[in-house]
């Protein structure tokens, strides 16, 4: 049995679990499989300096001051771009989470990270149902786990099932006449694991 | 913006963002790339180094991108005594002025020093003026203060643009400034936007040195070239690789050509689709077209590999800076041609673009000195798990190593994971030994006994 | 470098823009107490030579090989490289090498497929998708309105692309298009080929579904190519 989480949707206390959707386990997933000509399965190393082989694992990332000094991550803190301190975001689990409404419009700004299904217990379900009746949308802090800086995570319902969004959201740039933007750099590169299938 | 410290954070931060926001454009893609605009600028491209103005009360230099100054107080004065009290930063291009010949950037580092040579800097952008900001769209009020700043000055001038309607306009005056006067290219503004850098396609002939096969996933067509220059007659300066520009028919003659003429070696470069590229004998050229070249990027200095061929192997000698071309594009091989000095020497690079300095060999590494060691051992099952904690003393130079390591193993011969390591670093002994103390405590707890 | 694509409108007209993803970074960063921001450095923590497989010599080891290797790690230090371990490293370079780290010159690529379960049940040559949206590929108006309300709780917009005007005649281009979807409060759902096919953004990439959304604002806009390749659906 998974922790339950205590939300406040506008006043209403509810709670449910959280399950990770894995788009693997709705569709399923291609792996795919690497073999020298000679029938060996291959792995990826890093090469260093054209003749070192790093099998995966053999390069270790460290914190250092500007004098060169060990730094550990926890003793870090958090600064916001005004170079002000901030507190860190507790985790999900340790709070009652306070959701507000929002709009249709701010979700689907959301860049998606992650999806979860709520699992909800059947004698809470028509409690839940009762703040989804006109096609509402909550918006909440979500950290899995404590630290400086959460994500936007967005409950919906969608007739059968209730899911938290998690991503970050954006603040489209209206473009005019005069504005004519030439934008540089790479996309990342979009990574997924079957062709798709729906419609 | 006061402080010098600020000053460069800004200067670099315009070459990293700005500089590299210009389109590059072949001259053949003038109808098809420069967006369709009311109106254009169009200025002749200064073939010299990026350089920055700066005007403030307590700085006062000529600089490039870096913030190290030109050295040039003939320049400096022209500016202070042109700019007056007009506080700020101004961008340009400095180069070595030739009357009635082109620009050429590698003869700007051979004149910088010599005093007596025609050094001019044409100015085309501004950062900051009177407290003022500016972004990339702002042309027209840049411009305005430009034209009125630096009019009056041979050595620090306002660059000069031509007005033009159409792409076909600019076509005519690529046509004449480039194609027949020789210049490098043309810089083409929109009003309110985009600056296209139009330049001819560079065109280089390079010698084969390695390949790969894959192309779609198909292992008997050519995926990919490796290709470089002679800086001797059996010693090559790695240049890049291309993928593009072959036919089918290029793909599957290439395979069969080059498994012929196979070659050890005892470096691995690696090609786009992570397998090593299949070294063989420097003898076929080929003609590769690029719509740029560069000689460093946000990383730094681009430094490739120089390799020396001898009894039918490459060896890797050191790394040296080199170049990238942006968009290289395979366009045959040259038959008529072959590797040498004559036809595939670096002069292929240095006639465009100038190498960066090699920097100072590292001195050799003198062997690090354990300063600390414990082994704790534990017994369980007939099983030892063992525990090892180390500090050393690297001797390494500052740049390539910290001058201490806390090094940590943890084995157990009936864990899944057996070997697991742990890493720290540290400039500071007393840190170290700190950290190896703390480690210690931390991980051995009863039951473990100390060899 | 710029990205171009080629979109078409209701009326079935195209015009070339350019587009750029939409991601905002972190709004926080991590320093120390005084404001420093720490430096992050990579350094070689092991390497192929040792190895614990390589270290015992053998492909298959035995747990007997595995308990007598306790004795060498306590007799000596060969576990370790004094000079390389430690050391600052720059960038590197992926490469396929075999199960015991040797670089591998020609490799043979398939791929398993695998069911919900985790169950393979085929395996076969990797189906190598073209990008459908670069060049001369054009992205069709399938004249699929869907309302907002209807599609944000059926299908994951994972990812936005926002789309941008090059000069006058593109601005009114998109400027019309987005006000349509903004005046419908809808989307559009686009696609590549003859406007049935998902989009494919570079080559050997994934297939997409691709929906527009248009906002306006007073004479400004902005249109945002909306991707999914997944529903939500309970598990």
């Amino acid at each position: 049995m998974g922790r339950k989480i205590q939300f406040n949707l506008d006043g209403v206390l509810l709670k449910s679990e959280l399950a990770k959707i894995d788009r693997s386990k709705l569709y399923g997933s291609t792996k795919k499989v690497v073999k020298s000509s000679e029938g060996n399965d291959c792995v990826l190393s890093d090469l260093y300096e054209g003749s070192v082989i790093l099998p995966r694992g053999s390069v270790s990332q460290v914190l250092v001051d500007k004098k060169g000094n060990s730094i550990s991550r926890s003793d870090l803190i958090g600064f916001n771009s005004n170079s002000q301190k901030v507190e860190k975001v507790p985790s999900i689990f340790s709070i009652e989470n306070k959701c507000s409404k929002s709009t249709i419009d701010e979700f689907l700004s959301v860049n998606v990270k992650s999806i979860y299904q709520l699992k909800i217990d059947e004698a809470d379900i028509n409690d839940w149902k009762k703040s989804f009746i006109e096609d509402d949308v909550y918006h909440f802090d979500f950290n899995y786990r404590e630290d400086f800086e959460g994500d936007d995570a967005y409950i919906i319902f969608n007739g059968s099932e209730f899911f938290a969004v998690v991503g970050k959201k954006n603040d489209f740039e209206y473009l005019e006449l005069n504005n004519i933007i030439v934008d540089d750099g790479e996309d990342e590169e979009i990574e997924d694991d079957l062709d798709f299938s729906m419609f | 913006m006061n402080s010098l410290i600020q000053i460069k954070k800004t200067i670099k931060d315009y070459k990293n963002l700005r500089a590299s926001r210009y389109i590059p454009v072949r001259g053949d893609e003038i109808g098809t790339r420069v967006f369709e605009l009311d109106k254009y600028y169009i200025s002749t491209k200064i073939d010299g180094h990026l350089c920055f103005l700066i005007n403030y009360k307590d700085n006062k230099l000529i600089c490039n991108y870096n913030g190290n100054s030109f050295n040039r107080n003939e320049l400096l004065e022209e500016f202070l005594k042109t700019v007056g009290d007009n506080e700020g930063v101004f961008v340009g291009e400095i180069f070595s002025y030739k009357e009635n010949d082109r620009t050429r950037s590698f003869e700007l580092k051979k004149h910088l020093s010599d005093k007596k040579s025609d050094i001019r800097i044409g100015v085309f952008d501004i950062i900051e003026s009177q407290n003022e900001t500016f972004s990339e769209n702002d042309w027209i009020i840049k411009k305005k203060i430009l034209n009125s700043v630096f009019s009056k000055s041979e050595l620090i001038f306002a660059v000069k643009e031509l007005e033009l309607k159409s792409r076909k306009d600019i076509q005519n005056e690529f046509n004449s400034r480039v194609n027949e006067k020789n210049e490098e290219g043309l810089i083409v503004r929109g009003e309110s936007g985009p600056v296209f850098k139009i330049k001819p396609t560079l065109n280089f002939d390079f010698v084969i040195m390695g390949y790969v096969v894959g192309y779609t996933d198909d292992p008997t067509l050519l995926k990919e070239l490796l290709f470089g220059v002679n800086l001797e007659k059996d010693k090559f300066l790695i240049i890049g690789k291309v993928s593009s520009g072959f036919s089918i028919d290029d793909r599957k003659k290439m395979v069969s050509k080059f498994e012929k003429i196979q070659v050890d070696a005892n470096i691995i470069e690696v090609s786009g689709s992570k397998i090593p590229f299949t070294m063989v004998d420097p003898t076929h050229v080929a003609e590769i077209d690029a719509i740029d070249i560069i000689n460093s990027n946000t990383s730094g200095i681009i430094s490739k590999s120089v390799l020396k061929f001898k009894n039918k192997e490459y060896s890797k000698e050191k790394n040296s800076p080199s170049v990238s071309l942006i968009s290289p594009i395979f366009k045959g091989l040259r038959e008529d041609k072959k590797s040498s000095i004559e036809d595939t020497g670096l002069n292929q690079i240095s006639r465009v673009i100038d190498l960066n300095e090699e920097k100072e060999a590292a001195a050799l590494k003198k062997i690090s000195k354990i300063i600390c060691k414990e082994v704790y051992v534990k017994e369980m099952k007939g099983a030892k798990m063992v525990k090892k904690f180390f500090v050393w003393e690297t001797n390494g130079d500052d740049t390539n190593y910290p001058k201490f390591v806390f090094y940590q193993i943890d084995y157990s011969p009936t864990r899944a994971d057996k070997l697991k390591r742990e890493i720290k670093v540290s400039n500071s002994k007393d840190q170290i030994e700190q950290i190896f103390k703390q480690n210690i405590e931390s991980d051995i707890k009863s039951g473990w006994n100390k060899i | 470098m710029i990205r171009y694509i080629k979109i078409e409108d209701s009326n079935n007209r195209d015009a070339e823009l350019t587009f750029k993803s939409v991601r905002t970074g972190s709004t926080v960063s991590l320093a120390m107490e005084n404001g420093e921001k720490p430096l992050s450095k990579k350094i070689i923590k092991s390497s192929k030579e040792k190895n614990l497989k390589s270290l015992l010599k053998k492909n298959d080891p035995s747990q007997e090989d595995y308990n007598n290797f306790s004795e060498d790690l306590i007799s000596k230090d060969s576990e370790i490289d004094f000079e390389l371990f430690g050391k600052f490293i720059g960038k590197t370079e992926r490469i396929y090498t075999t199960e015991s780290f040797d670089p591998v010159f020609n490799i043979n690529v398939t791929e398993k497929i695998l069911n919900p379960k985790g169950e393979v049940i085929e395996e076969r040559k990797p189906n190598y998708l073209n990008s459908n949206i670069s060049g001369e590929n054009i992205i069709k108006w399938t004249k699929k309105y869907i309302p907002k309300m209807k599609l944000y709780n059926k299908v994951v917009l994972s990812s936005k692309y926002q789309i941008k005007h090059v000069n006058g005649l593109t601005y009114d281009f998109l400027y019309n298009m987005a006000k349509d979807l903004n005046d419908k409060n809808s989307f559009m759902m686009v696609g590549g080929g003859k406007g049935n096919d998902p989009l494919v953004f570079n080559d050997g990439g994934k297939p997409f579904r691709g929906f527009l959304e248009g906002r306006v604002k007073d004479k400004s806009y902005c249109l945002i190519l909306h991707i999914s390749n997944q529903e939500f659906k309970g598990v």
